[in-house]
Order: C-alpha cells, then sequence, then structure tokens
C-alpha cells in the first residue's frame, strides 16, 4: 500500500467523480434481454428484507452534531433561566 | 448455420412465414448474425438494381425485404452507419406493409427490427456527430417509423385476441418514449399517452409481459415526475421497481434513484439493507439521510451543494431541495427531546439549535421558521409572539413524516 497520506482514503472528490461517472453509464433504461426468465411471483429478495423505514424518529443520537446541539442548548438555556 | 447464399435465405424466410414462427424470422433479420455475413461475402457490392432477377421471386413483400437486408448488412460491414439508417428504414416500412395484413405473430420480428432501427439511428447519429452535422436526426426519423409500428397494432380489429397486434402496443411505446428521452423530445410522448387513453379496448397493462410492463412503467413514471405529478410518479415507479427482474440490476438502478427521494419526501427512508445493494445510490442519498435524522442543515446543505451539478442533470435537484423541510423538521424535533420534550419552549431555544446546524439567522427569522413548520403540519402547536414561547401538543407532537395524508400536496 502506498504511503501517501492522500492514497488511503479516496478524497470526497474522487468518490464524487464515481459516482457522477456511474450514473452517466446507466444513462438510460435497458432493453431487457429476450431470455429474461420472468416469474408471477413478486421478487424474494425484495419482499423478504426490509427495505424502507418509516419510523426513523429517535430520541437517543450520539453523533457529534447531536452532542455538540444539546451542550449548546443547555448553555443557552441556563443563560435565559 | 451452416454456408448459405441469397437463395436459401429467401427459402428460409419462406419457411418461416410458412410456420408462423416469429422468433425465427426475427433472427433472419438480425444485421449482427453469421447468415448476414456469409450474405455480405456473396456479393460484392449489392444495389437494388443487382437484384432486379430477385424481385417476384417470393411473395410480396418479402422479396424487397430480403433485397433490403442485404443492403443493410453490405452497410454495417463496411461501417456505413447513416447508410445502414437507411436501408433499414426501407427494409422497416416494407415490413410494415406485411405486418399491418396479419395477425401478431410477427411480433417478435417487428420488436426486433425496431430495436435494430434504433440502434442504426444511434450509430448513424453518431457519425453524424463526428463529421460536425445535426446529431439528432436519424433518432427522430427512427421514432416516426416506430410511431407508425404502434399505430399498426393498435389499429388491429380483426386477428383473434390471443393473437392481436394490440399485444405489442406497450413494448412499442417503450421503444418509442426511449427514443424521445435520447433526442430529448419528451413533449411528443404526450401524443402517445393520449393515444393509449383514447383506445379503451386495448388489453388492461397487467396482461401484458411484465418485461413490457415495467419498461412501460418507468418512463410514464418519468414523465409523471417530470411534469411534477409526483403522486402518480411514486405509484409507477413503485409497481416498476417491485416488477423489475432481480437480475437488471442497472434498471432497478435506474428506477430507485427517482423513487428514493421521492419515498425520502413522503418520510419513508431507504433502509441501510437497500442501499448497500446500490453502492452508487448509497453515495448520493446516504448523505441526506444522515443530515435528516440528525437535522444537521450544515451537513444537508453541504450536500446538495457537493451534489448539485450531478442533481441537475438527473431533473432532481429541486426534490432534494424540498426535502430540505425534512431536515429542519428533524432539527426542531432535536431541540424538543432536548428539552425533554416540554410543552413549553422558548423559540430562543429554536434559534440557538438553527446557529448549531449552520444557519445563523436572526431571531425574527427562526421564530418564522417555527411557525412555518407548524403551519405545514410538521410540528403541532402554537407560538405566543409576546412571550416569545412555542406551546406545544403534548401528544404527537411531531406527526410521523410517513403519516401524513397528502405529502406531495404543498410541494
Amino acid at each position: 500500500m502506498s504511503s501517501q497520506p492522500g492514497a488511503q482514503q479516496p478524497t470526497v472528490e474522487e468518490s464524487e467523480k464515481k459516482v457522477i461517472k456511474t450514473l452517466e453509464e446507466d444513462d438510460e433504461f435497458e432493453d431487457f434481454p429476450e431470455d429474461t426468465k420472468w416469474t408471477n411471483e413478486s421478487n424474494p429478495q425484495l419482499s423478504s428484507a426490509n427495505l424502507w423505514e418509516e419510523d426513523w424518529d429517535d430520541d437517543d443520537n450520539q453523533d457529534d452534531f447531536s452532542k455538540k446541539l444539546r451542550d449548546e442548548l443547555k448553555k443557552s438555556q441556563k443563560l435565559s433561566n | 448455420m451452416p454456408q448459405i447464399n441469397f437463395s436459401q435465405f429467401l427459402l428460409l424466410i419462406a419457411d418461416a412465414l410458412r410456420t408462423e414462427d416469429g422468433p425465427k424470422l426475427a433472427g433472419l433479420l438480425k444485421p449482427v448474425e453469421e447468415h448476414g455475413k456469409m450474405l455480405v461475402k456473396e456479393f460484392r457490392n449489392p444495389t437494388k438494381h443487382s437484384f432486379s432477377a430477385y424481385e417476384g421471386s417470393m411473395e410480396s413483400p418479402w422479396d424487397e425485404i430480403a433485397i433490403q437486408y442485404v443492403l443493410v448488412v453490405n452497410h454495417c460491414a463496411k461501417r456505413r452507419a447513416s447508410e445502414a439508417f437507411k436501408e433499414e428504414c426501407q427494409l422497416v416500412s416494407l415490413f410494415f406493409r406485411y405486418f399491418s395484413q396479419h395477425s401478431g405473430w410477427t411480433l417478435p420480428a417487428l420488436f426486433s427490427i425496431l430495436r435494430d432501427l434504433r440502434d442504426l439511428a444511434f450509430d448513424a447519429d453518431l457519425e453524424a456527430r463526428q463529421k460536425g452535422q445535426t446529431d439528432t436526426a436519424n433518432m427522430e426519423e427512427a421514432a416516426r417509423l416506430i410511431s407508425k409500428a404502434f399505430s399498426n397494432c393498435i389499429t388491429d380489429r380483426s386477428s383473434p385476441y390471443a393473437e392481436s397486434r394490440r399485444w405489442g402496443v406497450y413494448y412499442v411505446v417503450g421503444l418509442i418514449l426511449k427514443s424521445y428521452f435520447r433526442v430529448k423530445r419528451i413533449s411528443l410522448s404526450k401524443n402517445i399517452l393520449r393515444a393509449i387513453d383514447a383506445n379503451p379496448d386495448i388489453p388492461p397493462l397487467s396482461s401484458y409481459p411484465k418485461s413490457h410492463q415495467v419498461t412501460y412503467r418507468y418512463y410514464l413514471g418519468m414523465l409523471s415526475f417530470l411534469s411534477e405529478d409526483f403522486v402518480k410518479a411514486e405509484q409507477e415507479f413503485t409497481l416498476a421497481f417491485y416488477g423489475c427482474h432481480v437480475g437488471a440490476h442497472r434498471n432497478q438502478l435506474r428506477i430507485l434513484t427517482y423513487l428514493i427521494p421521492l419515498r425520502i419526501l413522503r418520510g419513508h427512508l431507504p433502509s441501510k439493507d437497500l442501499l448497500d445493494r446500490f453502492p452508487v445510490l448509497d453515495d448520493l442519498y446516504a448523505p441526506f439521510i444522515s443530515a435528516i435524522r440528525k437535522g444537521d442543515i450544515r451537513e444537508y446543505d453541504e450536500t446538495l451543494d457537493r451534489q448539485e451539478r450531478r442533481l441537475v442533470e438527473l431533473n432532481l435537484w429541486l426534490t432534494l431541495e424540498k426535502a430540505r423541510e425534512l431536515c429542519i423538521r428533524g432539527l426542531f424535533r432535536r431541540v424538543w427531546v432536548s428539552s425533554d420534550k416540554s410543552t413549553r419552549i422558548p423559540v430562543s431555544m429554536f434559534h440557538t439549535g438553527l446557529q448549531v446546524a449552520g444557519s445563523d439567522v436572526p431571531m425574527e427569522e427562526a421564530e418564522c421558521l417555527v411557525a412555518n413548520m407548524i403551519y405545514r403540519g410538521y410540528m403541532r402547536g402554537y407560538i405566543s409572539h409576546e412571550k416569545q414561547m412555542v406551546v406545544l401538543a403534548n401528544t404527537n407532537t411531531f406527526p410521523r413524516l410517513a403519516d401524513r395524508s397528502n405529502p406531495f400536496a404543498q410541494l
């Protein structure tokens, strides 16, 4: 592995380019191959897994932003009391 | 296929016609097949004239179609895209003469030659572009011809139901819409959709092959999305996604590119499981989703900026800009949670929250944002302006986003 600092982690810009390229290559809806076998059952991969979340509000977040928010709100509460 | 010459090629066509073998006929008319190369070798510089002896050698218009086929493959072999396309147009027009007088057994051949027509138009446009000429004329011509196939399908009133040419309607429409999207003449699509609506005796979409349904629904979803009918767009993309073949990963990706932001607006966030299967979409959408969950407006705006070019190209920038409201709601909910879910929270607390989230607005604007969130149904309560106090309902204070009855109405 290269020891250059930039080499280990792709920069934001690089990963950005990757996204752009891949989506552009897929620019169109493709013809389905004629020999594709279609079944009448719904896609097992899609029905078995939970693909969407409707209950995602949570009250206990430990990320940096949430911590900072809590701290600042406490400070401002003290000031106003 | 063993070595064949033109006379044998005619016999093979005659055989496919006699046995009404659509797939076989389709194969015989494909320019890329092995027998095409053999026919190229048989005739050095074929022209219509050099084939005049063969005219009338079989049932019209198949003598001419066979001749056209040789002209097409010859141009393809010499890499003359524009000429190949022109000859293929002739072939397709001749084919229509037969197609419109017979039942739908020829549909596999119709689909096949229309795909070839479209692909050759693409190559011809590419060639024109390299020469510095207008670059969509061929595809537009192809779309016009494919529209004629649509009319030939939809007007079948004599074939038995099971063999009706109408079974070709949705596949052909898919091809037309794809061509319109490619040449950016999307407004022309409306005529086709209107023609479908005007023909109630077309069998229901659900009785067509799944590949026809999914492609049609994808384009219907796109058209609804572009005309800002988000309710319909979400319905069509949903049906397209769940109907799509598991193996067609890139098509699933294409559908989800639009379905995910529409679902986000409804408060249905894509799960990690879903995004893990589509790393490209994970890269694109995960930062937005993370920002919405946390209420981190700064992170949201930075992502919006960073992805601007891509989102604009996909026509998705405005949609994600609308979803920023969800992020503000997330922030205000965090403020509420941090205030121990009190029913009385000073406006100044929301103001502080906005500051932390990178939104450096004056107090009055913070109050205004709270008022707007209440008005839009994101939080329940009212503001006491004199006391600078937000009084919140003690039940269902921040209704679940997924429970809103008409989430697209106010966009």
